[in-house]
């Protein structure tokens, strides 16, 4: 077992125009457990916020999908939550009509082990980064900007919406589908070389939002095989974060979305005893600093 | 890259409908001879209504995302919306959501995931009345078309470049094409208006959907609007080669015979799920 300091910062913000009500991207992390979770809920369906929501708290309380159980088990009991939640509502058609459709959302889920290793699961376009010594090590599930698909397949609150037919193996990529069919679910390897990912002291994790990932994977891609390469960017507290996404979005640099991030630190235990966050950060409405340093073990 | 415009509710885009309305309308569909044209036009109308009210619901409302309006061609050449809706051309969305003249009870028959199949009640508003009557002044439509469009766009300089859609039985009475080629010249700072276009014919022909010749298209009429109809820009092209339609950058925005209510799935207003589509209605 390898004891570690788990520094955390969430950021969270709404589209241009937006208001934060109508932002649908969700986030949860639970630093004594070493799991962290973001969800995006999509544009085009109702009460996604809402389902997004459910998916993140629901991987705080189960991790089991990391690990291959099935994902009808998993979702059955917020797929529930979500409907009772809608239909107590007084709808119009064209409402009732997007609920019988159901909400749909990508996910991301993280837990760092105390075994040295991560594990981490994918359904949709968010991704994950994972920097040692500033340097990209691990990104997970789209590796380059042309796997991003252009329609995503989602977590849905409806269960026959989450059911793959032939038609739609016909017509989606692996890459969309392969952490759906559990085909991911170590993180990413090299098949030429399989490796468990892992950690040490100093590495940092990013989870982000589509908007976001597609940007982290560009960059990548331009510093790639770079001798040298300028150290990607990466936001460090409230200020900074809303700075860093106005100007990509000033520049265009990034889609008009929603964008949320969580950035992971894994540091070495101080000696002799834990003490408090080391500096104390700007905070904004939406933004959450919290810091553990003793991360449960994730059982087999 | 053009036709990239956010869709918005600070920048909102329009979609247009030209429905044929003459007195040829009221004979057969070649696919469906039990069925009479207006009718099927009727329907195909008020399910793109229903397709783009749904597309703009968030949660228990409307994000006025797009003006719509139904211009209406044959004895008269208006809108064909009414009661509350029957004022100007283009109207919100949300408009549009409140005020069908009537909603259907219909029964959807949907998979119930264990190998069977459920009948799922649903509610289906009309907006649209089938009609044939009069002659087929497709010119004099697509001048109102021009008229409405160039207004918005005047209001919404950089707004997603509005969409128009005529649904005829391809036998005008009045040459379209200088009015058609005014309309597809108006332009918003990202690209110009599309005209799309239906054509139900009398002959019992399989569909073509988004030829990119005109080769393979059965007769002159079917020529005519292919030739009136705007390439699909990149973006369309890359949504209908996801909705699984065989398309290439050449491919123009007209099918025959067939369904064209796939476009309004082709206009974006932000993520949406592969597995997020649609249910047939009927």
């Amino acid at each position: 077992m390898t004891p570690v300091r788990i520094r955390s910062i969430e950021f969270s913000i709404p589209k241009r125009g937006k208001t934060e009500a109508e932002n649908d991207d969700r986030y949860a992390v639970d630093l004594d457990q070493a799991r962290f979770a973001i969800a995006d809920g999509a544009t085009e369906s109702s009460f996604s916020g809402p389902w997004a929501g459910l998916l993140v708290r629901r991987f705080m309380e189960d991790t089991s999908i990391v690990k291959g159980s099935a994902w009808g088990e998993w979702l059955s009991p917020i797929q529930k939550t979500w409907l009772e939640s809608v239909e107590k509502q007084e709808i119009p058609w064209y409402a009732e009509e997007k609920v019988a459709r159901g909400a749909h959302a990508a996910f991301l889920g993280l837990v760092i082990r105390s075994d040295g290793t991560w594990r981490a699961i994918a359904v949709g376009d968010c991704c994950l980064f994972q920097f040692r010594n500033k340097l990209p090590r691990q990104w997970f599930p789209f590796r380059q900007l042309n796997e991003f698909p252009l329609r995503p397949w989602l977590l849905g609150s409806r269960s026959k919406a989450n059911e793959i037919t032939g038609t739609d193996r016909e017509f989606l990529s692996d890459k969309v589908l392969a952490p759906w069919l559990g085909e991911s679910l170590e993180g990413p390897t090299n098949p030429d070389k399989p490796r468990r990912p892992d950690w040490k002291y100093g590495d940092e994790f990013i989870l982000a939002t589509d908007a976001l990932s597609k940007w982290f994977v560009n960059q990548i891609a331009e510093r790639w095989g770079t001798v040298d390469p300028p150290e990607i960017p990466i936001p460090r507290n409230a200020q900074e974060f809303v700075d860093f996404v106005n100007e990509l979005r000033e520049k265009k640099e990034i889609e008009s979305d929603d964008v949320t991030m969580i950035r992971v630190t894994l540091k070495k235990p101080k000696e002799p005893a834990p003490q408090p966050a080391e500096e104390v950060l700007p905070m904004a409405e939406e933004v959450h600093v919290s810091e553990s340093t003793e991360p449960r073990v994730e059982g087999e | 890259m053009p036709y990239d415009a956010e869709i918005s509710r600070a920048n909102p885009t329009c979609v247009l409908f030209l429905l044929d309305q003459s007195g040829s309308m009221a004979e057969p569909f070649g696919q469906q001879p039990g069925k009479a044209k207006k009718d099927g036009v009727a329907d195909v109308i008020n399910k793109f209504l229903y397709d783009l009210v749904i597309k703009c619901s968030r949660d228990a409302g409307i994000y006025e995302y797009l003006r719509v309006g139904v211009i209406g061609y044959g004895v008269h050449v208006r809108s064909a919306l009414g009661g509350p809706l029957a004022g100007s051309v283009l109207q919100m969305i949300g408009a549009i959501a409140t005020n069908p003249l009537r909603v259907e009870q219909r029964t959807r028959r949907e998979d119930d995931g264990a190998g069977g199949v459920i009948e799922r009640k649903i509610k289906f508003p009309v907006w649209v009345e089938p009609m044939a009557n009069g002659k087929t002044p497709m010119a004099e439509a697509l001048n109102l078309a021009y008229e409405s469009i160039d207004a918005f766009i005047r209001e919404k300089p950089d707004c997603f470049p509005p969409v128009v859609i005529n649904i005829t039985d391809g036998i005008p009475t009045t040459e379209p094409r200088p009015a058609s080629e005014a309309l597809r010249a108006l332009k918003s700072s990202n690209g110009n208006v599309l005209l799309f276009n239906i054509h139900v014919s009398d002959k019992p022909d399989r569909p073509i959907e988004f030829p990119d010749a005109e080769t393979n298209l059965p007769d002159k009429f079917a020529k005519l609007l292919y030739r009136l109809s705007s390439t699909l820009p990149a973006p369309f092209v890359a949504a209908a080669q996801s909705e699984g339609f065989q398309v290439s950058p050449q491919s123009r925005g007209f099918v025959f015979n067939g369904d064209l209510v796939s476009v309004a799935r082709f206009i974006s207003f932000g993520t949406r799920a592969a597995q997020d589509r649609p249910s047939p209605t009927g």
